[in-house]
């Protein structure tokens, strides 16, 4: 203990005071400069020098403050309590918020359709651009384990949901920071987290008063996509992936069962610009046909589902033959090919006869192998045949184009051939695709992600899947939000009213709650370009006049989300609710840190 | 029509094996100048054309994973001058024409991940890198066999690397032999292969499938828990793939310590170089990967020798019970540079039965046992009578003649193999072996090819300075005079199966064994997760192991 903990004076206490806040910064400071290395050179981290020079020294610092901050908190805490067990409790509390806080700084330029993107480059050069939370969540490579636990909790909401990541590490922080303001004043957390407890509760009532009911119809879930969709890329590219994503989804939707968004297949070409992106109400398989003389495009085709391998393949190994001679091993070859050109012959016999005399076309796709020879009897008999399909390609393609897939080419009848209007070969450089298009009633679809470059590509990817659930989301949820910050300001007017209703101490926790809320409305609003507080005080305004207000974010006025269509999941609200007040709830009770676990394994070199 | 292999390389220490392998393949093509008459390429590589409208072969067969780009990103960010002058020089077609050069010296220092060596170009969806654990990362260890399983689950590997990229490469083979996969078995890869292999069992039932398992060679800097923990990865890998490989061989070079002894490394450098070349993963890597090169060799010819990987795996595994094989190197193979010398003294069996000019890098004995009780033996010898031409004759002294080196091979290769293979070409069907028309006996076969092991620039110079720059060995080095690099050497490998593997399996037994001093290695395997294991299923590995185990023949020890 240091000696001028003796007795300080009023003066001193009030330097203290200083002092604290200027060893937060720092510490606030150092957390940020660390995590924003950790996104620069996103899996950097441990392995180069001069990183890890970087991590000793953030350590090295870390510590430096730490210890600083503790001998003032202990002269603080001093004065109030003499206890200085509660200074070690507040010094793991401060990392905690001082972790949450730096990940939320670098995710919060990211929030909404104008946040800015951020550029991840791995440890092989390549590069990855986005504004998407949990990409950039799962991507970058996070040290510090407060950040990774929030990281983690973020993208746990993405897997549910598939949206509200940025929001969700936003929130978690901002409920620390708003929790601080009063445990540094002596309140105890457990009491901030009872009080959350309630407001969280009350927030998810209040939800479910305020999601409103619609039908879910083409133009909503347009809305729906675009808001999402809005938030990921740019505006021209959302409102081009709008359309196929909506169509995708109602295209595989059976009113009554659950959508299986495996259905819809992504497809990625590295073609032309990303605007191309579309739906295709079919099925795009990556490879094309192996024989030049093989039709390229048919019309009008039977698609015949195979798995049967049509190449010469030894019989089963360890049949423990043995061949004594050239010629002994030639007839065996032959006679294994006789096989299977047995098999081709029944398939061309069966072409025959149900195209026959029609203007039918017969394409055959084969998971299975189908060897130079074999192709060059079924070109000659004007079939297009693939081989080696995707095993997951077998079964779209029989929700796609009607038929059963075939183990066997016995007794093949024609209620097993599917049907497709156009089947055609599309050819990029090396690379061949094959379009199946035009089919009667498609269970299961395509989107074709077109790209000049691979990191486009990924982006328009990650889009699309975000977009996809969005609109799954919205008709299963039946219900949707009213975005653009509408929902944050209503929940904060709702508990500030409702806190008045709360016993005790805990309504101090629900206060806390409220004020968090409002870091959505404002960092859409600073990202916007506009002044936070501005911007605030016109949507509370406009909500006490009794309407439901979002941010315009081309002007900073206010808007009507309705009337615009910006509408936002439930689910993803509820989801946000629930588990950044539990993770932050947890990080408040946590009154110490400290290293576990078996090191041996951990610190083992195994190259050495 | 093609007879394409897929080849999948699958960790960090496979990746380096690899990389030797396909530099070798690309020396082994400019050797021929681009056409050989008995090496076919398109078994292995995918032809693609370049930029340059030249044709232009992309070794694309081999999709592998791999997580060892961190390291090589931050040399190049960190020290932005050419990080090696083997890189360079491919850059620098000047530079390659230049008469032979080796790069081992500086790689030997340099190399720290195996793109650093690496020669040819691969095809966009070659390498796959893994997303989840970076190499060497020390908060995030790859280290076990249950944490691979996991990983092939938690990445959907099935769908990215089994139906993305495999398929890619099979989908574009007329007529694939099958997969040659050279994995680590010693760290969480184990579990990752393991899983890669049964998929690929399921998805191709009817390809053949063999595997290379690489450990670690035993440089004494290991701790006692990670040796258990690489032991039980092992173990679990040999049980695993006899399973779901149709030929699995074990490999693991040679540790610097027995470098000081045997005839085997007479020809090798001397220990005190080994010490600092050896225990480096380049130059290991290299040694290994001329085994698996030569022992492949006959799935790739284009004569009369060759052989299917089929026909490999089931030549090796006469009873269908007996998947796992050992593979003894003998590199360079001692041809005398003096053309007196009798080569049947190379070729000859030391009166323990033994052949001491090779390594067994399964079984780690400075010498091939030539097991009389073997179930069957298979041996390739590669570039003997073209290491033979490269000897300066005397006044009255004639070169060898193919034939003469071809009977001594094949009389060889009889005598190595099992007794009841010898009694039956006594009878008379010797002659099949010796001239090889793609004819095969049980028990004891060879292949001879005339090509010999072409030496990369890339490659490891592990000769000792008694090696010519020909691949033939002298009794003395003039002194002071400078011994250039070896360019080619002739190279024997033999597998065989039988009861000298079974202490393979009483190994792995006795290591699933945990005693309960060790419990901590049930947490480290993950017991109580979906993909851990727990006691019991350590006691079921270890039975499978022994049924496994007698299928070898032989008695306990």
């Amino acid at each position: 203990m240091p000696a001028s903990a003796a007795a300080p004076s009023v003066a001193s206490t009030d330097r203290l005071f200083l002092e604290l806040d200027r060893v937060r910064k720092m510490q606030v400071e150092l957390s940020l400069t660390h995590l924003a290395q950790a996104a620069q050179f996103p899996s950097g981290v441990g392995e180069d020098d001069k990183d890890d020079d970087a991590l000793k020294t953030y350590r090295r610092n870390n510590a430096v403050v730490a210890e600083r901050e503790d001998k003032v908190r202990i002269l603080v805490d001093k004065l109030a309590n003499p206890k200085a067990e509660v200074a070690r409790r507040g010094q793991a509390l401060q990392l905690n918020i001082n972790a949450a806080l730096g990940l939320q700084e670098v995710v919060k330029s990211n929030l909404g359709p104008r946040g800015t993107i951020k550029m991840l480059v791995d440890g092989s050069g390549s590069t990855k651009l986005t504004k998407d939370g949990k990409v950039l969540l799962s991507e970058m490579q996070i040290q510090n384990p407060t950040a990774i636990m929030v990281a983690r909790a973020a993208t746990a909401q993405d897997e549910i949901t598939g949206d509200g990541t940025t929001s969700n590490v936003l929130l978690i922080g901002e409920l620390l920071k708003q929790a601080e303001r009063f445990t540094s004043e002596g309140l105890h957390p457990r009491v901030v987290t009872e009080g959350f407890e309630i407001a969280k509760k009350e927030a998810l009532k209040f939800l479910d008063e305020f999601k409103v009911a619609r039908a879910m119809d083409r133009e909503t879930l347009l809305s729906v996509a675009r808001t999402s969709l809005r938030t990921k890329v740019r505006r021209e590219l959302a409102d081009a992936l709008t359309e196929a994503v909506v169509d995708a989804v109602l295209c595989i939707y059976v009113p009554g069962q659950p959508i299986d968004l495996h259905m819809v297949e992504i497809m990625k070409m590295m073609h032309k610009d990303e605007m191309e992106t579309r739906l295709v109400k079919g099925l795009v398989m990556d490879h094309g046909a192996r024989h030049p003389d093989m039709p390229k495009r048919l019309k009008n085709a039977f698609v015949l589902t195979l798995n049967v391998s049509l190449e010469y393949e030894k019989s089963e190994i360890n049949s423990g033959f043995y061949y004594n001679s050239a010629e002994q091993r030639e007839k065996l070859v032959e006679s294994e090919r006789r096989f299977v050109d047995a098999k081709i012959a029944k398939i061309v016999d069966f072409k025959n006869t149900v195209c026959g005399g029609t203007d039918k076309t017969f394409v055959i796709i084969n998971q299975k192998g189908i060897d130079p020879l074999s192709l060059d009897v079924l070109a000659k008999n004007g079939i297009l045949a693939l081989r080696r399909a995707k095993r997951r390609n077998m079964e779209r393609l029989q929700l796609c184009c009607g038929g059963v897939a075939q183990n066997s080419v016995d007794d093949l009848t024609a209620d097993v051939l599917g049907s497709a209007g156009l089947v055609y070969e599309h050819v990029l450089g090396e690379e061949k695709f094959t379009f199946v298009e035009e089919v009667a009633n498609p269970k299961s679809v395509t989107i074709l992600i077109t790209g000049p470059n691979s990191h486009t590509i990924s982006q328009v990817n990650d889009a699309v899947r975000d977009g996809l659930r969005a609109v799954k989301n919205a008709i299963e949820d039946e219900h949707v939000v009213p975005g653009a910050g509408a929902f944050q300001v209503a929940l904060h007017a709702h508990l500030l009213k409702f806190k008045d209703t709360v016993e005790g101490r805990a309504r101090l926790g629900v206060q806390a709650f409220a004020e968090a809320m409002l870091i959505i409305p404002k960092v859409l609003a600073q990202n916007g370009g506009f002044d936070a507080q501005d911007v605030l005080v016109e949507l509370q305004k406009e909500y006490a006049h009794g309407h439901v207000a979002g941010i315009d974010l081309g002007t900073g006025e206010t808007l009507d989300p309705v009337m615009e269509g910006i509408w936002d999941n439930y689910r993803v609200h509820r989801q946000m609710l629930n588990s950044c007040a539990v993770i932050a709830s947890n990080f408040l009770l946590v009154d110490e840190m400290m290293r576990a676990g078996r090191s041996s394994l951990k610190q083992s070199n195994i190259e050495n | 029509m093609g007879r394409e292999v897929v080849t999948l390389q699958l960790g960090h220490a496979a990746s380096f094996v690899g990389t030797h392998f396909w530099n070798t393949q690309t020396a082994i093509m400019e050797s021929a100048g681009g056409d050989s008459s008995e090496v076919d390429h398109d078994v292995l590589f995918r032809a693609g054309e370049n930029y340059k409208a030249s044709d232009l072969y992309e070794p694309s067969e081999n999709p592998r994973q791999l997580h060892a780009w961190n390291g090589a990103m931050q040399v190049f960010e960190s020290d932005p001058a050419p990080s090696n002058a083997f890189l360079e020089s491919l850059n620098d077609p000047a530079m390659l024409a230049s008469p032979p050069t080796s790069f081992s010296a500086q790689l030997s220092q340099t190399v720290r991940v195996w793109s650093d060596f690496n020669a040819p170009f691969y095809h966009p969806k070659t390498i796959f890198e893994m997303s989840s654990h970076t190499h060497n990362d020390e908060n995030n260890r790859f280290l076990t066999f249950s944490r691979g399983r996991e990983v092939f689950d938690e990445l959907d590997l099935i769908n990215d690397l089994v139906d993305e990229r495999i398929r890619f490469f099979m989908e574009e083979a007329d007529s694939p032999q099958g997969f040659q996969a050279i994995v680590d078995t010693f760290d969480g890869f184990s579990g990752l292969s393991a899983a890669v292999l049964e998929t690929l069992a399921e998805e191709y039932p009817k390809k053949a499938r063999i595997v290379f398992g690489l450990a670690l060679p035993d440089t004494g800097g290991l701790s006692n828990e990670q040796q258990l923990v690489q032991k039980v990865n092992r173990a679990l890998t040999l049980k695993c793939m006899s399973e779901a490989s149709s030929l699995y061989i074990p490999l693991r070079a040679p540790s610097p310590s027995r470098f000081g002894s045997g005839r085997w490394q007479m020809h090798l450098v001397p220990q005190a170089r080994a010490i600092g070349l050896v225990t480096s993963t380049y130059a290991w890597s290299g040694y290994v990967a001329a085994g698996l090169d030569t022992l492949s060799l006959p799935f790739r010819l284009k004569t009369d020798s060759r052989l299917d990987m089929h026909d490999l795996a089931s030549l090796l595994n006469p009873r269908a019970e007996t998947k796992a094989a050992a593979l003894s190197l003998s590199l360079p193979v001692p041809l005398p540079a003096d053309r007196s010398a009798p080569l049947e003294q190379v070729f000859s069996i030391s009166s323990r039965g033994r052949y001491e000019h090779a390594w067994d890098l399964t079984l780690g004995t400075p010498y091939d046992a030539m097991d009389r009780d073997a179930l069957a033996s298979f041996s390739v010898f590669r570039g003997v009578a073209a290491a033979l031409q490269t000897q300066e004759l005397g006044a009255n002294e004639l070169p060898h003649t193919q034939t003469q080196v071809r009977k001594i091979l094949a009389q060889f290769a009889r005598d190595s193999g099992p007794a009841f293979a010898q009694r039956c070409s006594a009878v008379g069907c010797s002659d099949l072996i010796c001239t090889a028309v793609g004819a095969y006996t049980r028990g004891s076969n060879s292949v001879v090819a005339e090509l010999p092991f072409p030496v990369h620039a890339s490659f490891p110079q592990l000769f000792a300075p008694t090696v010519s720059a020909g691949g033939l060995v002298r009794d003395s080095v003039a002194d002071g005079k400078e011994h250039g690099a070896v360019t080619q050497c002739a190279v024997h490998v033999r597998a065989h199966t039988g009861p000298a593997l079974r202490p393979l399996f009483e190994r792995a037994i006795q290591s699933l064994d945990i005693s309960p001093r060790d419990g901590w290695l049930l947490t480290a395997f993950g017991s109580g997760t979906r993909f851990g294991l727990e006691r019991s299923d350590f006691a079921a590995a270890r039975e499978d192991l022994e049924t496994l185990c007698e299928a070898y023949g032989g008695e306990p020890e």
